[in-house]
């Protein structure tokens, strides 16, 4: 009941998953109410995922640890932005409309891009330091970064870095990526092999 | 080994982190500050998509009432916008350009106000109708369904859009509400959701997926681009400056060099009456004027700060490594 | 004015973000807070607006209005078994919720199963026989091209990628396949050249990957000198 049913269930919904797939017939009969189906109950998830969330800010603010002003910051705006995006949908070219467009433009956008942006920093300053051609096939890795760093930028007398770069990401850069992409692939099939079968129950999580 | 904190190479391998940081600032803020411009290079992968757009309008002309959309996947959040806004921009223009309905959604919960208004932004430059010329469908979620779903009836899973408007009552999607008059699919993204959509838009439906992908993740779709599983490929600010150079040529050809003297001009003699101003509103102050000048080269203007940036970063390995082999030298 | 201050709201948030680079501080400490909230906060509207509206709640009741009883019935019993998810929230309970995962695993692994095979493996041996026109990778006449007319350009972009391309796939699946250690000399004979393409194409990730790095800093400063300061001298100069 707690372990063994849900793996069997599993393995029903992969082999009608399988069905779907196979059977034209079946697909034009059911793929919409199965699909508009696994959506309602996805949903659900992610609205389980949210209120974990939110859980977890509210016990930060109830334990009053030193950083309890910050927690209350996030608090405020968790509950302002919703309140204001939802009043905002449902009043479209009201004030509150504008004023939650405002809040996703001019706040939530320059903060996430620009946490992101630290990143060009921190690159910098690793390549600097750990960057180091110690052997022939570091040497190799570092010569073709460059070749890239410079032919996608290329302009002038750097036009042949953009040559050689094109052809180092049309040939070696594909066989490469191609022998990765098929040892993953193979990975991806087995491991759904492995879930249908119940072999693999990880998601399931712990316990009995 | 002991350590001469007097030599050279130790004081170059000391070189605090602020410093590199300042000089990084500088090297790109400069470039940014004077509008320095380098000319870019078109590649193939770019040229593809600009031509299959081409193609799709040729079809559109020839089958007028039979007409195909290009859907674009908004599948990126703010971190990424940097490189994908301008891929997103470029390609609703050209799609605007050459009156090609635009279908989109966002996969990514945290990107969809993002593609809804760089939706109804461009579409606002070219005076295309909510609802009649382009539709955004909200969130796309889950994903792969919501792919799957394309291949039937989309209003059957979407049941209403973004906005909360009935689907039913969009009439762009009373025709086009499946992949059989979708012509090309977009996919802009920083995740592996492009992979998805080779997988199942490509591979179940044989649609042409054309992916503008991050810098980061670009190489690892190469092999997709020679099998033609990807019909086309965007990879960073680069490739994103490729496509808006290919598609301000075409506007240029259509409205003419004063795109400021255009944008004036534009609702001048229209129907206002069909616009809806919860999407936008009609006319342009002189600040969006300038902005949206601003906005048609912003991949471009990046990529002066790009090269200078890259010219310093291979000059600081070069310079840690000649600092390192002198240490080991020494060290011996 | 409106959309000067909030672009100056915005302009301040990024300069406390990069604060930041040069020590922890209040006002990052700030920034980072308030990002937590809108996103937290904006993902809830999301998912209420368009997930739970359009995924849920007008599926239901379109069913409903037009009579369809027996899918309004279906889309129910997936409401209810969507609600199993709440007992996640409990302590002796919680199992249940291995169903409603149990079913969107399933059926999500059983769908994707030929799909991957085809795309990410079918598909990818496929083209690194025969390109699409369908001439084989090992075309001997495009060989020829090159000694017709022998240029680099057509040295390596038509006599030998195709050649290179075989190649390159056939030793790093080998290595990758046999990375443990094995005397067999085509696995040994592989080890080097697959070591240099996948270093190669290491390179050009690490080239592309530097390329969108910078290109998000350069957004930001986009954002303050192309967007922020044309509107803030606009508003100064009247």
């Amino acid at each position: 009941m707690k372990r063994q049913l849900p793996v069997i269930i599993t393995f029903i919904f992969a082999v009608i998953g399988i069905i779907l797939q196979l059977s034209p017939v079946m697909q034009d009969k059911f793929i919409d109410p199965v699909n508009s189906w696994i959506a309602s109950i996805s949903s659900f998830a992610v609205i389980i995922g949210l209120a974990s969330l939110v859980r977890h800010h509210t016990t930060k603010i109830r334990r009053k640890h030193k950083d309890q002003f910050f927690s209350f910051v996030t608090f405020t705006a968790l509950v302002v932005m919703a309140t204001v995006s939802i009043v905002g949908y449902y009043h479209p070219g009201s004030i509150w409309k504008v004023f939650a467009d405002n809040l996703y433009r001019h706040i939530m956008v320059p903060l996430n891009a620009t946490m992101f942006a630290l990143l060009a920093f921190y690159i910098s300053s690793a390549a600097y330091r750990a960057f180091r051609a110690r052997t022939w096939l570091a040497g190799t890795l570092l010569v073709s970064g460059f070749i890239v760093m410079l032919g996608r930028v290329a302009f002038g007398p750097l036009m042949i870095a953009a040559e050689i770069t094109n052809w180092l990401m049309l040939i070696p850069n594909t066989a490469a990526m191609r022998g990765i992409m098929i040892g993953v692939g193979l990975g991806m099939v087995a491991t759904a092999i492995k879930i249908m079968l119940g072999i693999e129950r990880s998601y399931l999580g712990g316990g009995e | 080994m002991r350590k001469n904190k007097n030599a050279w190479y130790e004081k170059l391998l000391a070189i605090p982190k602020p410093v590199i940081y300042v000089i990084m600032f500088f090297v790109v803020a400069l470039p940014v500050l004077f509008k320095m411009q380098i000319s870019t290079y078109v590649t193939t992968e770019v040229q593809l998509i600009y031509d299959h757009m081409e193609e799709l309008y040729r079809y559109n002309l020839e089958n007028p009432d039979e007409k195909k959309a290009v859907f674009i996947a908004f599948d990126y959040d703010p971190s990424t916008m940097a490189e994908l806004d301008p891929m997103a921009f470029a390609t609703l223009r050209h799609a605007f350009l050459r009156d090609i309905p635009v279908l989109g959604w966002s996969g990514l919960p945290t990107g969809v106000d993002l593609g809804e208004q760089n939706m109804h932004l461009i579409a606002k430059e070219y005076g295309a109708v909510y609802g009649e010329d382009y539709v955004f469908l909200g969130y796309g979620y889950p994903f792969v369904q919501a792919i799957i779903a394309l291949a039937t009836d989309v209003k059957t899973f979407f049941a209403s859009d973004k906005a909360g408007n009935n689907t039913r009552d969009l009439p762009l999607l009373g025709e086009i509400y499946n992949f059989n008059r979708i012509g090309l699919v977009f996919t802009m993204s920083g995740t592996s959701y492009p992979e998805s959509w080779v997988t199942y838009a490509n591979g179940l439906y044989g649609k042409k997926v054309i992916t503008g992908s991050t810098a980061v993740s670009a190489a690892k779709y190469y092999p997709f681009l020679q099998t033609e599983q990807m019909s086309g490929l965007m990879g960073g600010l680069k490739g994103a400056a490729e496509y808006e150079q290919l598609v301000e040529n075409l506007e240029k050809e259509i409205h003419g060099k004063d795109v400021k003297t255009y944008l004036e001009n534009l609702y001048r003699d229209k129907d206002l009456s069909r616009y809806d101003s919860s999407n936008y509103k009609t006319g342009f102050t002189p600040d969006e004027i300038q902005l949206s000048v601003a906005r048609r080269s912003t991949a471009r203007q990046g990529m002066a700060p790009q090269a200078t940036a890259h010219f310093y970063v291979i000059l600081l390995i070069i310079i840690g490594n000649i600092a390192y082999f002198a240490r080991m030298r020494n060290s011996k | 004015m409106g959309t000067l201050i909030w672009m100056t709201i915005a302009l301040f948030l990024t300069l406390a973000v990069f604060s930041f680079l040069f020590r922890d501080n209040v006002l990052y400490k700030f920034a980072e807070h308030l990002f937590v909230g809108v996103s937290v906060g904006y993902t809830v509207y999301v998912s209420y607006t368009n997930l739970f509206l359009p995924r849920v709640w007008n599926p239901l009741r379109r069913a409903i209005g037009d009579g369809n009883i027996l899918l309004a019935l279906w889309l129910a019993l997936g409401v209810l078994v969507g609600i199993l998810y709440f007992s996640r929230f409990t302590q002796n309970w919680n199992w249940v919720s291995r169903y409603p995962i149990s079913i969107t695993v399933g059926y999500l692994t059983g769908y994707s199963i030929i799909p991957s095979l085809k795309a990410r493996i079918l598909s990818q041996f496929y083209g690194t026989v025969v390109d699409p026109a369908g001439d084989s990778l090992l075309n001997a006449e495009k060989i020829g091209v090159f000694f017709k007319e022998p240029t680099l350009h057509n040295f390596f972009f038509e006599a030998m990628a195709g050649p290179l391309l075989v190649f390159g796939v056939f030793v790093v699946i080998v290595y990758f396949f046999f990375s443990f250690k094995n005397t067999n000399p085509v696995v040994r004979f592989s080890r080097n050249p697959a070591l240099v393409y996948l270093m190669v194409a290491f390179g050009a990730s690490f080239g592309y990957t530097f390329m969108g790095r910078i290109s998000l800093f350069i957004g930001r400063m986009n954002f303050i000198f192309h967007e922020w300061w044309p509107i803030f001298k606009n508003m100064i100069s009247g």
